[in-house]
């Protein structure tokens, strides 16, 4: 399993690094590329947790037809060991003015089992300015779960920008084996503080999250010896590239 | 002087009497109701459509520097004017 | 006493050919450009750029009307090139664009254009292959008339405006891709939300920006590209290109805007300038305080400083995020005051069309809340009633008013209406009316509809829903007058420009109605062109904003019919050497 995670990085690499020329094609559809890090960061947790996070996505294609993937992760760095590790690689297109719809598979390698799963998502800017990413799962176990990711810039300046956001796990079905129970089995919620630095492309910022698992998924962690709600200090830089 | 006469005549063309190749003499007479007029008619100047001409005759007791010049919108700012000496 | 005449004769002989008294002599010049890579320092930073003869801007190429010019561009590139010569009129092959007049010009090459010179007056070239343009690769043209011009002056100067940008033009339009606002510095921000409130209430801005936020639109989305520095004749604002004068003498300057994106609100305080010439072509002069000059736009204008003092050329970006600055001064070093830009503008929702699909969810009272105090009046009848058509019925009564509240190529409502800073006189299209037509005047045989589309957030630009990769050419027959009819859509303001023929835009003035090479068509309005379509071949018609026309807003014109109708074939190699 392992080796085929490297083997998709490889793709998803190779892919990237074509950078293809953009510019004045005339009759040839422009391609585009480009990835964004919403988070990269370490977290204290009053838990006593070290972690480092990433979540991001990034693409390239055409104004039609786009690879993209998104990948999220935590790094526990007292254990070290992932806590949670996920990649996914879609073909998106869009289906209306704001949003597209994504289609490809997802593949979790955290510290234990590994899930493979199929996954379908919609992406795109809701009204008022929200940013939403969503997905469907199906697991190679059969077992379906989704999230839902929201979120939001307040301009306090032109480059000091607030940046309040929700993640939302649910599941349809338990799959013990990884931790998961049925129902809305965890939230996190963030707010943090960015400023531009460098164009778009690197804003460093400071801010909280409190995630809060629930119901059977916190049972599972309780049992680990865990606490199902944490409040974190965040520090990193937002990337976009 | 030649900043009276451009509103003038600034008035005669946003008034349509006077076009790019053509006069609308017919229209000079309207009343415009404040005083002003376009009738164009004081002594020292001529209107002239494209290819017409026409004489002014001035005759200077004393010696005098004059300018003289188009008043049609622009036309003064673009350099139709020029100067006269009498000594 | 020989040599004297010779010299008199030649200049006889130079005098006859220049004004064809005897027609057998022609004039022929030969002009060498290099395309090179350039430094380019504006003051503010230095870039890595593209230039012609080792300098961005290139040169300014001096033509005079009849003459049989060779140009001969060499490429010192290691990509593609090509030259193309904005708003001249010339045979299609020779018009520089990529896979539509020719193949293009790759490194090492030299195509050796060959045209005649029908025209006069202010023009420009640039490079039409990639991002070629706005990274540097222009310059100047000006062309010498056969008869005298009507109009006088002593001092000639080119005043050539651009927007040079740190980032190259491939990573602005990735970036663009990658966050439509990625260069919008302008947004409204929480304090402006606030200091909204203070002025207009809390449930007005709330519901003022609840519009918007439905919409997904900005109104401070005026200027795609920001943090350019702007240029004039390649010198930033600090390093303030000055043009001589002694007072009282008439200088001519040359305005082009050979931005990628910015259109400039020109002035110089303390001067009126009188507007001889709009795109190359002479208009019935006209004096303003201040004008508006369009991407890929020309005005020639006539000043005449009387003191002995200096004047500073202005030019504020329409979204006033930057400014050009320039001098004109008696001596070298001497400099006025720089003035203070005017307050940004902000995008109405008359600007954002109100007829799209989008806007069904508006009602009136989200309107209320609207900043423009103006808004309250707009009824959607007046909106309907934009057609320039009605101009000609217009009430004598609301003519004093023209020009400087009521433009009519602004939609009514509009936040992007200018007003000239001092308060004067501000050039609108329809103050532009043709010194002598180039065409006789006829009734259009045919009206080609013409929407301008696009997608802000994603930053797709389109020609009625289509981008060019997707688009059939648009077929015109030889022989054709033919009516665009520019519909915009967008809440962006489009300079569209046709390539081989005019456009004679509709200001309602019947035959005295301006030809163009560019139309700049405001948010939410309709604007209309007739072509005479004189030449045969294929022509590139686009939005002459850099990163909308490489995004799709584009289309080629293929002319049928007409003389030598075969030549329409891509020669293989061009006139290659």
């Amino acid at each position: 399993m392992r080796l085929k995670l490297k083997t998709l990085y490889k793709a998803t690499l190779a892919l990237l690094a074509l950078s293809p020329a953009t510019g004045y094609a005339g009759d040839t559809a422009n391609v585009y590329y480009g990835i964004k890090l919403e988070e990269l960061e370490y977290r204290i947790s009053d838990t006593g947790d070290d972690l480092f996070v990433w979540d991001g996505n990034g693409y390239v294609g055409t104004d039609e037809l786009k690879l993209r993937w998104d990948g999220d992760a935590e790094y526990d760095l007292n254990a070290h060991e992932f806590g949670s590790l996920s990649n996914q690689l879609s073909l998106a297109t869009p289906i209306s003015d704001f949003w597209d719809i994504k289609g490809g598979v997802r593949y979790t390698s955290p510290e234990g089992p590994d899930r493979w799963y199929a996954a379908v998502g919609l992406y795109g800017l809701a009204p008022q300015w929200f940013e939403v990413d969503t997905n469907f799962y199906i697991s190679e176990k059969g077992k379906a779960s989704a999230d839902l990711d929201v979120q939001y810039q307040v301009l306090l300046t032109n480059y000091l920008i607030l940046t309040p956001s929700a993640k939302i796990d649910a599941a349809f079905s338990s799959d013990p084996e990884i931790g998961v129970g049925s129902g809305v089995n965890g939230v996190e919620l963030g707010l943090r503080l960015s400023y531009d630095v460098l164009d778009r492309a690197i804003s460093p910022y400071i801010g909280v999250v409190y995630e809060r698992k629930f119901g059977q998924t916190a049972n599972f962690l309780q049992s680990e010896g865990e606490d199902p709600a944490a409040w974190n200090f965040v520090i990193g830089t937002k990337l976009m590239f | 002087m030649h900043a009276e006469h451009q509103e003038e005549m600034m008035m005669m063309m946003e008034h349509g009497v006077l076009e790019a190749d053509k006069i609308n003499r017919d229209m000079m007479k309207m009343d415009m109701g404040n005083g002003k007029t376009m009738e164009h008619n004081d002594p020292n100047s001529a209107l002239l459509e494209p290819k017409e001409s026409a004489e002014i005759i001035w005759k200077f007791a004393d010696a005098a520097k004059l300018e003289f010049a188009c008043n049609v919108p622009g036309h003064y700012a673009s350099g139709m004017m020029g100067e006269v000496h009498f000594e | 006493m020989k040599k004297s005449f010779m010299r008199t004769l030649q200049v006889g002989i130079l005098l006859a050919a220049g004004t064809l008294i005897i027609p057998t002599l022609s004039v022929a010049g030969t002009y060498d450009l290099t395309v090179d890579r350039v430094l380019i320092d504006t003051g503010n930073f230095t870039k890595q750029g593209i230039g012609y003869n080792g300098k961005s801007p290139g040169p300014v190429l001096r033509f005079k009307e009849g003459e049989d010019v060779t140009i001969n561009v060499t490429n010192n590139l290691d990509v593609s090139t090509s030259v193309h010569w904005h708003g001249m009129i010339l045979p299609f092959q020779m018009d520089g664009v990529p896979k539509i007049s020719y193949p293009g010009i790759e490194p090492g090459e030299t195509f050796t254009y060959k045209f005649p010179i029908n025209q006069s007056g202010t023009f420009w070239f640039h490079s039409h292959s990639g991002f070629q343009e706005p990274d540097g690769a222009y310059g100047s043209i000006v062309i010498e008339p056969k008869n005298r011009d009507p109009f006088r002056f002593d001092k000639d100067y080119v005043v050539q405006f651009t927007d040079t940008h740190p980032h190259s033009g491939k990573r602005i339009l990735r970036n663009l891709k990658m966050a439509a606002d990625y260069y919008n510095r302008k947004q409204q921000t929480l304090g402006d939300f606030f200091a909204d409130v203070s002025k207009n209430g809390l449930s007005a801005t709330v519901s003022n920006r609840m519009a918007w936020g439905d919409m997904r639109m900005m109104p401070t989305d005026i200027e795609d590209v920001q943090g350019f520095t702007p240029l004039i004749n390649g010198k930033g604002p600090v390093q303030n290109w000055t043009g001589l004068f002694t007072p009282k003498e008439r200088i001519r300057l040359r305005f082009i805007n050979s931005s990628a994106m910015t259109y400039f609100d020109v002035r110089i305080p303390g001067l009126k300038m009188t507007v001889v010439a709009a795109d190359g072509n002479n208009v019935q002069p006209v004096t303003v305080d201040e004008l508006r000059l369009g991407v890929a736009e020309t005005y020639d204008v006539i000043v005449r400083p009387m003191d002995d003092k200096a004047y500073t050329i202005f030019g504020a970006s329409m979204g006033r995020t930057a400014y050009a600055r320039a001098t004109l001064a008696p001596r070298d070093g001497m400099v006025a005051d720089i003035p203070e830009m005017t307050e940004s503008p902000l995008l109405t929702m008359a600007d954002m069309g109100m007829d799209h699909g989008d806007m069904e969810g508006m009602d009136h009272s989200t309107m209320k809340g609207m900043d423009k105090g103006d808004m309250k009046s707009m009824d959607h009848s007046t909106m309907k009633g934009m057609d320039k058509g009605g101009m000609k019925g217009m009430d004598h009564s609301n003519m004093k008013s023209m020009g400087k509240e009521e433009d009519n190529f602004y939609t009514n409502g509009s936040g992007l209406v200018p007003d000239a800073a001092n308060g004067g006189k501000f050039l609108s299209y329809a103050d532009l009316k043709a010194q002598k037509p180039l065409f006789a005047d006829r009734e259009a045989t045919r009206e080609i509809e013409l929407r301008l589309t696009g997608n802000m957030e994603r930053y797709i630009w389109s020609i009625n829903g289509v981008k060019y990769e997707d688009a059939e050419p648009i077929v015109l027959q030889y022989g054709e007058r033919v009516r665009f009819k520019f519909v915009n859509e967008t809440m962006m303001t489009h300079p569209m420009h046709l390539h081989g023929m005019w456009s004679i835009l509709d200001v309602g003035a019947g035959k005295w109605n301006p030809a163009k090479h560019t139309i700049s068509v405001a948010p939410g309005t309709t604007v209309y062109s007739e072509t005479e379509v004189d030449v045969p071949g294929q022509w590139a018609f686009h939005c002459h904003l850099s990163y909308h026309m490489d995004a799709g807003m584009f289309r080629k014109v293929v002319v049928e019919g007409g003389p030598k109708t075969a030549s329409i074939d891509l020669p293989e190699k061009g006139a290659m050497q």
